[in-house]
């Protein structure tokens, strides 16, 4: 424990046994503690590292048969340093360090790294021998195209940074890592393209992440939650994305990418709310088809907050409004339906919330099977039984496939969430209680920022530069595609 | 905790104070029909036309009549509407109103405010049409279901609606415009009649249903007010011509004499502008512009010839112009200008309307007309001559 | 309060909006029937010379609120005296237009709501807007200016394709001569014109000062031309004879749009515009009744402030009158000449003179 505190340096012993058990304490004899005793002319060598998340071929090959060779052919050196000299010159592996620091020495044994340790000598050789396994490559999963790259980031961060590099090869792009997390001390990257990236966000991001005090990082939203301007709202002050082409877009409109060990989700910031229905593939598409496919998705969000509140509202406040035959027909099918319309509408909308976390959880195989079972079936089976109206249905289901529209995840559940505010809403008062709640959800978006950027900012502030890029998309020729959004106008708490 | 306190106090609100009401507790009325009530002075006796949902169901064939109706009688239409909760199952909702008939007894004893009640309620609509039950009761005519629209109120609507599409004489008047022209100075009310074509012939209702010559609602000429009260009815060709006149008609057919028989034109555009002159008594001036085609000729005629045609030009022009004089030769003997003959010289001519505005009903009846036509045959359908039977 | 960042834009979105209020809605200038559109076309001069001495006053003070620099003008016992008044006046105001939402609404489609719960709601939203200030306030302005434009723009072609539109309605021109305009002017001049006092005490807080003026000109102008365009197509719509016995001619007109009897009613698609327009009006008239109080006794958290005057706002929003009648009655008999012409002309003017006569009699002393 005391090796957390940098300002107390704790020596290496000169004794390599002496340091191979202390060593052997603290990781409280673990198994793959993987222990190699060499001799190098009159001198003990040990070669430490723990199994698994090592190169062990590159080990065997590049240094210790290397060393093996050097005892060999040099049979006496004067000193211990000219063995560390010497060493330095034979092993190949990317990257050698020496440390003195015992902690040092632990926290880089547990990255990945091998430690060469040498009898008489203060220091410790540490070889960048890190190598975590991973999966492959694959296509992306939450956020698919048809048109346009197919790779997606893995858990592996150099990974995931070598698929952003290979995009922008660009010197100005730059990396900045740190450790997060007091027991998990994940490796925490953010990169941003120097020039475009407002550097006071760059500065106040920095500062965040350095302040954050938890023990665990296993997922961007740890860090999302940890960093985020205004912690009561529904709305994603983050995007995260799991796609290298939607990050290095993002970068070179100047904004920052923080990128994450052990998930293929980087975060990227600060973000508006518009960027939630921009996908990438309107920019793989003809500019009117994707204007039009924008809009349409606009659109769904609406509907899939509001269709089942408006549709409340009609039935239950304004009757009026709807036109006779239509309310005829309504009233038909609403004439032997036990329930009150408020509850038949959550019935339904719990049912589907249950439909789709079913569908989530069931393995790939039956998970399709469930949601033609619960929405065919039992849909059908509910209105034949007179228990719910067809209409509610109808309504549920529009509400729900228009939320399979939007490319990003992160805005659906926020669309979840204030439905079922504005169903109870409208169930109140009707189609003023939409209006109102309309209403607090404007200030509520106006008030927000995302890292001192409006997060409604195209539009409140207005900008006509920024419409060219907003809710249509001009042809790219014409779209100046810097960072209008960002450097304008923010204000950094 | 603050927050907790508000969404309670709110919640707290919620019963009793709101709009809250389901669709199966509601009673659509659709209709209303008002007549001259027999037991109360100055009363109505009002014919509420309720929606039954369940006979009109999407899946499941109808298995009896569509609508109900309920009458109740009382001083004001409002006390009605209030008191047929008496009889009315559900609660009665005002806001799908599509239609109020009045008969023609009240309409000769003057409606008066009758409109007070639709104009100042809050719930119903201002667009629903009326109609004045020609030589009958209203309650009678919302009383027939018929096989093609077996709901009473969608067959008067439509019944009318069709006839101003195809000849012309009724027209929907809504209730908001009745009420513009009643409250506004020098134009006089007309409104459209309907009846039914026949007595029902079986008290049971669902006869009408099964017969193939069923009674059906007819529509029939139009009444003319003078202020509130009705004083007379334009029939057929009359009624049409008024509305010619004002420019309120989609299509109809003229048909004028050819050598012993008839041939028929109908309009495609046509288009009246009515003019007020002061030289010095007032003149009235109507201008009719019409298109026509030829549809059926029932003589022998060369139609190729334009000469001929231009015959027929003049022939028509004639006829339209001795039709719409005589309607308003009759405008004029009633005193009723329901043309806006008024309306419009209070527009061209603002100061001799306010120094004569009390007299313009005299003044009306006086006044010189001057009726004139261009008519104009466009094309004369599929072929050129008739054929000729050899 | 102290670092506000709205453009030029935003205020004019947030100028004209507060124009519009609940104006829009009602009869402005009806009693020179149809020769009203005059009244509604030669009152925004006036309102652009009004705008002009809120202006001079303004620059003259830049940062410092109305009630803030009467204090300074005319000394601290009598200033406070008037800043208090005006205090009062803006809470007074903002209930009246409370009370006319309120009223439409029940009138159009909440005919069985009371009249309470209609209020706490549009407080509650009240509440919440002001507690996130100014700035905030004005982005969200600017939002509705689109939905408010789209709105309107939707129902003035369902006019003109239902063919609603009667342009004869409008003739005979100046029948009856100026009298009756002269008449009507100085009712439109005080509403909505005249409650542009408002906007000295916001100006301080906005963060570019060059271009208000011209905004400022500009946005009064633009509602003028709408109000004009808007009297018209009442007119044209309903017949002067309707139009002067409707409570609500707006609601009125488009009760009688009817597409195909399918869409209809769409007085209740026009209580869209009555909650966002209105929600703008009340709301200025609360952030300015809020700045008073704050500045006027040094109040620091303004939290406790906003919870209280919107109580206030609320309450005497019921309390105001017995019934709609009277309360229109009071809005034309005794408002105008009690309260407006006071505190929107006489005073502002007053303190203008005082500027100028100090400052002349400054100059010849040095």
């Amino acid at each position: 424990m005391s090796g957390r505190n940098q300002n107390h340096l704790i020596p290496l012993s000169e004794n390599v046994e002496e340091n191979i058990k202390r060593l052997e304490i603290e990781l409280g004899n673990s198994d793959d503690l993987s222990i190699r005793r060499l001799k190098v002319s009159t001198k003990n060598v040990a070669i430490l590292h723990i199994e698994g998340i090592v190169d062990e071929h590159s080990i065997n090959e590049n240094v210790i048969s290397p060393i093996i060779q050097l005892h060999k052919e040099t049979p006496s050196f004067k000193t211990e340093n000219d063995i560390a000299d010497k060493m330095v010159q034979i092993i190949s592996v990317p990257s050698i360090q020496f440390i003195l620091d015992w902690s040092e020495l632990l926290d880089s044994i547990l990255a990945g790294n091998t430690v060469i340790l040498i009898e008489d000598y203060s220091k410790a050789l540490i070889l960048g021998t890190k190598k975590i396994q991973s999966r492959s490559i694959t296509e992306p999963t939450t956020q698919t195209v048809i048109k346009g790259p197919k790779d997606s980031f893995t858990e592996n961060i150099s990974t995931n940074i070598s698929l952003v590099r290979s995009r922008i090869q660009n010197a100005k792009l730059r990396l900045k890592t740190t450790k997060v997390g007091s027991v998990t001390k994940t490796d925490v990257g953010f990169m941003y393209i120097e020039g475009i990236a407002d550097h006071n966000i760059v500065m106040e991001v920095m500062s965040r992440i350095n302040k954050i005090k938890i023990d665990s990082i296993l997922e961007a939203n740890y860090i999302e939650e940890a960093i985020r301007d205004n912690r009561k709202t529904l709305f994603p002050l983050m995007q995260s994305s799991e796609r290298p082409d939607i990050v290095a877009a993002n970068l070179l409109e100047g904004k920052i990418a923080i990128i994450i060990q052990g998930t293929p989700f980087v975060l990227i910031l600060p973000v508006l709310l518009i960027q939630f229905f921009q996908s990438p593939e309107d920019y793989y598409e003809n500019n009117v088809f994707s204007s039009f496919l924008r809009l349409i998705r606009i659109g769904s969000f609406l509907l899939n907050m509001y269709a089942s509140a408006i549709y409340l509202a009609l039935i239950t406040h304004h009757q009026g409004l709807i036109p006779t035959t239509l309310m005829v027909t309504l009233m038909a099918q609403r004439e032997r339906v036990p329930f009150p319309v408020i509850i038949e509408l959550l019935l339904m909308e719990l049912a589907f919330e249950v439909l789709r976390e079913a569908g989530v959880r069931m393995p790939r195989a039956i998970g399709p099977a469930v949601s033609i079972v619960g929405a065919l079936i039992l849909g059908q089976a509910a209105v034949e039984a007179g228990f719910v109206s067809a209409a509610i249905v109808i309504i549920v289901a529009t509400s729900a496939i228009n939320s399979f529209t939007l490319p990003n995840t992160n805005i659906v559940n926020t669309a979840r969430g204030l439905r079922f505010l504005l169903i109870f809403s409208s169930a109140f008062i009707g189609f003023y209680g939409i209006l109102l709640l309309t209403l607090c959800i404007l200030v509520h978006l106006c008030s927000l920022r995302s890292f001192g950027v409006p997060y409604v900012a195209p539009f409140a502030p207005f900008r006509m530069g920024a419409q060219k890029d907003s809710l249509i998309r001009f042809p790219i020729t014409s779209l100046n595609m810097t960072h209008s959004n960002i450097q304008k106008d923010t204000k950094t708490k | 905790m603050r927050k907790l306190v508000t969404l309670l106090f709110i919640l707290l609100l919620i019963p009793g104070c709101s709009n809250y009401r389901e669709l199966n507790e509601l009673g659509l009325i659709i209709a209303m029909g008002i007549d001259v009530s027999q037991d109360i002075d100055d009363g109505y006796r009002v014919t509420f036309q309720l929606i039954n949902p369940s006979q009109l169901s999407p899946t499941g064939a109808p298995t009896g009549i569509p609508v109900s109706n309920y009458t109740v009688e009382a001083e004001t239409i409002t006390e009605a509407y209030r008191r047929a909760s008496i009889i009315i199952p559900r609660y009665n909702d005002l806001s799908h109103l599509s239609l109020v008939v009045i008969s023609e007894e009240l309409a000769r004893k003057g409606t008066n405010l009758v409109f007070d009640a639709f104009e100042r309620g809050k719930q119903a609509k201002s667009t629903f049409p009326i109609f004045i039950a020609r030589g009958t009761s209203a309650e009678n005519v919302l009383g027939v279901v018929e096989p093609l629209e077996s709901n009473p109120t969608k067959s008067v609507r439509s019944t009318s609606e069709n006839n101003q599409k195809m000849y012309g004489i009724s027209k929907v008047m809504s209730l908001h415009e009745v009420i513009t022209i009643l409250s506004s100075e020098g134009k006089d009310l007309v409104l459209p009649g309907i009846k039914l074509n026949k007595n029902l012939t079986s008290k049971n209702q669902t006869d009408n249903l099964n017969n193939i010559k069923p009674s059906v609602i007819e529509v029939s000429g139009l009444a003319l007010f003078n202020k509130d009260k009705l004083v007379t009815w334009y029939d057929g060709e009359m009624a049409r011509n008024v509305h010619l006149v004002l420019s309120e008609i989609d299509s109809t057919s003229f048909t004028i004499p050819c050598e012993k028989k008839n041939m028929t034109l109908i309009s495609k555009r046509m288009r009246g502008t009515i003019k007020t002159l002061l030289k010095p008594i007032p003149t009235l001036q109507v201008n009719i512009a019409i298109n026509t085609e030829i549809s059926e000729v029932n003589c022998n005629k060369d139609l190729t010839n334009t000469k001929v045609l231009t015959d027929i030009e003049e022939d028509l022009e004639k006829e339209i112009t001795r039709q719409v004089q005589r309607t308003i030769q009759i405008s004029q003997d009633t005193g009723t200008d329901v043309f806006g003959f008024g309306t419009k010289l209070s527009k061209d001519n603002p100061s001799y309307w306010k120094k004569h505005k009390k007299e313009w009903n005299t003044l009306f009846s006086k006044a010189k007309v001057a009726v004139n036509v261009k008519a104009s045959i466009n094309d004369s359908g599929h072929v050129t001559d008739p054929y000729e039977p050899n | 309060m102290s670092n506000e960042r709205i453009d030029g834009y935003q205020l004019f979105c947030l100028i004209v909006l507060f124009l519009f209020g609940t104006t829009i809605f009602l009869d402005i200038g009806s009693g020179a029937k149809q020769d009203a559109w005059i009244v509604t076309l030669i009152s925004p001069l006036a309102g652009l010379i009004l705008f002009t001495i809120y202006f001079q006053l303004h620059k003259k003070f830049p940062t410092l609120p109305l009630t803030e620099y009467v204090r300074k003008i005319w000394g601290n016992f009598l200033g406070s005296i008037i800043s208090y008044f005006y205090i009062i006046y803006f809470i007074y105001i903002a209930s009246r237009v409370l009370r006319d939402i309120e009223e439409i609404l029940i009138n159009s489609a909440y005919f069985k709501t009371s009249i309470t719960v209609i209020g706490i709601c549009m407080m509650f939203t009240l509440i919440y807007t002001v507690n996130f200030g100014f700035e905030v306030f004005a982005r969200v302005a600017s939002i509705c200016f689109f939905l408010i434009g789209l709105t309107i723009l939707i129902i003035n072609i369902m006019f003109i394709i239902t063919e609603l539109i009667h342009i004869e309605n409008i003739r005979p021109i100046l029948a009856e001569g100026w009298k009756p305009i002269v008449k009507e002017l100085p009712l439109n001049i005080t509403v909505p014109y005249g409650e542009l006092i408002t906007f000295s005490m916001i100006l301080p807080y906005l963060n570019k000062q060059t271009k208000i003026f011209k905004t400022g000109m500009m946005a009064v102008l633009f509602a003028g031309l709408y109000f004009t365009l808007n009297i018209l197509l009442l007119i044209c719509v309903l017949g002067t004879d309707v139009l002067a016995r409707s409570s609500f001619p707006a609601l009125k007109a488009a009760s009688f749009i009817d597409i195909a009897g399918f869409i209809q009613r769409l007085d209740s698609f026009v209580i869209i515009l009555v909650v966002f327009l209105g929600f703008i009006k009340v709301s200025m008239f609360f952030f300015c009744a809020v700045i008073g109080m704050n500045t006027l006794f040094k109040i620091k958290s303004s939290a406790l402030t906003t919870y209280s005057i919107g109580g206030i706002i609320f309450l005497s929003s019921i309390m105001i009158a017995p019934s709609y009648q009277k309360h229109l009655d009071e809005g034309l008999e005794i408002v105008p000449y009690m309260l407006h012409i006071p505190l929107q002309i006489v005073v502002p003017l007053l303190l203008l003179l005082t500027v100028l006569i100090k400052g002349k009699i400054k100059n010849v002393m040095n």
